[in-house]
Order: C-alpha cells, then structure tokens, then sequence
C-alpha cells in the first residue's frame, strides 16, 4: 500500500473529505428533491415537510463549509508533513508538485471556498426575508458547487494515491528560486517595479472600494491578489525567512516561521474571498451586506501591514535591507 | 466635486502602474531568449548570462556547450546544453536554417550533425552530452544522441551512469 496512504495526516484528511463528501451527497439529493417540488405558496404538508428539510439542508451545508474552512490549511499542513517522506521535497512547494494533481486541487479548492462564501451569503439574505425569495437560485447554485466539490474530491483521491514516493521531486528552491539567475517575476519586473505595482495595486482596490465602484473593485482584487502572492514569494517571503535567497510560498507555513503563512496566505485569500462576494451580491442581488463592506477594505490592509511589518521590523533590528 | 477627485485619483493610479509596467517591458531585466535579425545566419558570439535557454530557462554561462539554432528568418535561439536542444525541438518546429554547436575539444561552431558527441561530459545540464570535431571510441553520431537523450539514458539515469563511468 501506498506509504502516504499510512500517514496519519493523509488519513485523517481524506477521512474528513469523504465524511463531508458523503453529507454533501445526502444534501445533494435532498436539494434535487426541493428544486422539484418546492412551491411556497402551498399550504401543503408537503410543503411544510419540504421548508423543513431546507432548513435541515441548509444546517448541513453551513457545517460542511465550517470543516472545509478549517480542511484547507489541514491540507496545506498534511503537504508540509509529506515531505518527510516525499524526497527531495523540503516544504509542500516539492509536494504539491509530486504529481500533475496538486495544483489543480489546490486551485479546486480554493475556488471552491470563494463559491461556498457567497452561498453562505445568499443564504443569509435568504433567511432575512420572509418569503425566501434567493430559494431557488441558492439551491441551484448549491448543485452547480456540488459538482465542484465532486471534481475536488476525484482530485484529492487521485492525487494522495499517486504520490511516489520513489521519485524525487525538486525542492522550493528550485522551483521559485533563481535558477542560473533568470529573472522569475513577470513582465521582466524588478522587484522595486514588483513593490511599486503591488502598493499601487493596493491603493487602486482602496480607492475602487471607497468611492463604491464595485465591478472595478472585482478587477481591483484580482490585481492586488496577483502581484501581492510575486510580491510574497520573491520579496516579502525572504523577510520572514531573513535570507534573501530563500524564495517559498510554502516554508513560511511551518514553526520554524511561527506559522505566519496561514496569516499572510489566508488574508489574501481572505481578500479576493471577500470582495468578490461583495461584488456578487451587489451586482447580482442588489445587497450591500455591511460586514462584507467593512472586511473588504479591513482585509487588503491587514495583508499589506503584515508583510510591511516584516520589512521594517527587519530594517530597525539589522539597520539594513535584504 | 468628490466624484471627479476620485476619478483623476484612479486615472493617476492606473497611469502609474501602466508607466511602471512598461518601463518594465521594456528593460534590458528578465528574459533574454531570442536574437532578431541574424541576417548572415551565422552563429553569434554572446556574453556569459547574456542569454537564456529556451528550453530550461537558465542562463547561459558556460559558453563551450553553446548550442545557437538559427531559423530562415534570422532568428536565432540559444541552448545551454545539446540535450535542450532534443528537448525543445520535441514541442517546437521552427523553419530551421542551420543548428550550429561549439565542439569542447576544438572550440569550433560546427553544424550538429556533422559532428560527433560524447556521453560523459560534464554539461551544463548533467545529461553528459557534448559535441567533439574528432571521434572518440565512444563516440556517437547526432541521431544516436538524440535518440539516446529522448529515451532518458543520460547520465541522469544511475544505471546509465555507472555503465558509462565504469567503461574504460
């Protein structure tokens, strides 16, 4: 049997996944069932039966995605522990990349969460009113994430299964570092360029925000989100490691780091997660929900102090820069 | 009032990133793969690190394994090993010209095919092929080189290096 089958962290991972793929399934069935016969003008018994189990299926739906939430930095956790075993792999960078599954899973599962926001969202809205008028849409929109959630867990199967872990795979620093010297960022930026469009980027989404230009603001997040992760792993990441050739997303996730990447890596998720769902609802439903106002602009600022955070206080203990 | 305000705001900000995003493009900073217009279609002379590899991205420094493809048009692609040259040319079908190597016994630019390689240099990319102008015992034609770098049996595979290391 495969050895990262037996690791305890592998285990425990996939057994949450199929837990939660097994509940989702039930939801899934239980939502095909109320798309097809719900009618809340019925004063049916039918009815009353059905309004119930969408309540039940929205309580399963809230604690799958409580668990999802918590599962994917237990997944970024289960990589990081994998390479012990995985060789050559120093960090999960080598691990994700051990097969042709873990990025798309990754990916899968980070769009995944961004989708489970919003429904979270139109749910709320749902429940505020009386007449549940986001009924229909929530669940459809909940058999359109089911189908994701379904290509997340073949991916996760597929991906843990076929780890060889006989074959080396390259190290982190092989992967972001600077392999000969080529230069790694985009558009042949230099990293003062990369910081100038990364604090501009930030400034942009702030003003997007503020003056409620909020299709903007989407393209906005999605700027910020691009040149903050280069601005990370090629600039601010070498702060946190205090070395100016360690380039890695995934290093600062461990203790040695005092596990500062799920900080850093989850308020940037936490960014794109928020804006885009303010932007959803704005546009689609015509809500302005308060707290994802307040977090939109609370969240981008958090991220860009952290990391300047770890710049200065560097500059003030050593009187240099990397 | 306010309204314009935010707009010459936002105008500035997406000018300065526009600015900064060319200045940028347009920089000497990054990647380097290709010369244009190498109307005399014959090999180059770079500088260390001047170019990269089309194939694994590294920079050029070690300029005796040099490999320069030069298509009709006078463009002309850089390798740093003759092993990337196999690998590019499996994704990419350019109208090729000529494919000049250096050879490591004599210095010379010489066409792929019509030297010889052998099996256990120590190239920039550790498949330990390299181009020779006089032909060793163990020496193998182009189309054998190729042959041997697509199937994997490199000095990158163990078993292939301990054979070929224990040869004599």
């Amino acid at each position: 049997m495969n050895e990262v089958l037996l690791s305890h962290e592998v285990m425990v991972y996939l057994l949450s996944e199929s837990l939660l793929y097994g509940l989702l399934l039930l939801g899934f069935l239980v939502s095909l069932r109320l798309l097809k016969l719900w009618d809340f003008e019925a004063f049916t018994t039918q009815q009353f039966r059905l309004e119930t189990q969408s309540y039940l299926l929205a309580t399963i739906l809230l604690f799958m995605i409580v668990i999802k939430l918590g599962l994917l930095p237990y997944f970024v956790y289960t990589l990081d522990t994998l390479s012990d075993i995985v060789p050559g792999a120093m960090c999960g960078a080598g691990v994700i990349k051990a097969n042709s599954y873990g990025n798309p899973l990754l990916l899968v599962k980070s769009i995944t969460l961004v989708l489970l926001g919003i429904w979270v969202t139109l749910h709320q809205l749902d429940l505020e009113k009386k007449n549940y008028p986001y009924f229909r849409i929530k669940t459809w929109f909940f058999v359109a994430i089911f189908v994701l959630l379904s290509v997340e867990y073949g991916l996760d199967i597929a991906y843990f299964t076929q780890i060889d872990i006989h074959k080396p795979v390259t190290c982190c620093s092989v992967i972001f570092g600077q392999v000969g010297g080529a230069n790694a960022l985009p558009f042949h930026l230099n990293t003062l360029q990369l910081l100038l469009l990364f604090y501009l980027s930030f400034v942009l989404l702030w003003v997007l925000i503020v003056s409620h230009k909020v299709v903007w603001s989407l393209f906005g997040v999605l700027l910020f989100a691009f040149f903050a992760y280069y601005s990370v792993v090629y600039f601010f990441g070498t702060y946190i490691y205090e070395l100016p050739t360690h380039k890695c997303p995934f290093c600062m996730l461990q203790s040695h780091y005092y596990y500062v990447g799920y900080m850093v890596w989850g308020l940037l998720l936490g960014s794109v997660f928020v804006n885009v769902n303010r932007v959803v609802m704005q546009v689609f439903f015509h809500q302005s929900v308060e707290t994802l106002q307040r977090l939109s602009w609370l969240l981008p600022l958090l991220f860009v102090l952290l990391c300047s955070l770890y710049v200065g206080v560097y500059y003030l203990k050593n009187g240099v820069f990397l | 009032m306010k309204k314009f305000l935010v707009n010459v705001v936002l105008f500035a900000l997406v000018g300065a990133m526009i600015v900064v995003l060319l200045l940028a493009l347009g920089s000497e900073e990054g990647t380097k793969y290709v010369y244009k217009g190498n109307s005399s279609h014959k090999p180059l002379k770079i500088k260390p690190k001047e170019y990269q590899c089309s194939e694994c991205d590294m920079n050029i420094d070690q300029l005796n394994y040099l490999v320069e493809l030069i298509t009709t048009d006078g463009e002309t692609f850089f390798f740093d090993d003759i092993g990337c040259l196999v690998l590019w040319l499996e994704n990419h079908h350019p109208d090729i010209d000529r494919i000049f190597t250096k050879t490591i016994d004599t210095h010379q630019w010489i066409e792929v095919e019509k030297v010889w390689y052998t099996r256990k240099a120590a190239s920039p990319m550790g498949y330990g092929f390299a181009a020779v102008e006089k032909r060793g015992e163990d020496a193998i034609s182009y189309a054998k080189m190729r042959e041997l770098m697509l199937q994997g049996q490199t000095l990158h595979d163990p078993f292939v290096k301990k054979q070929l290391l224990l040869q004599k």
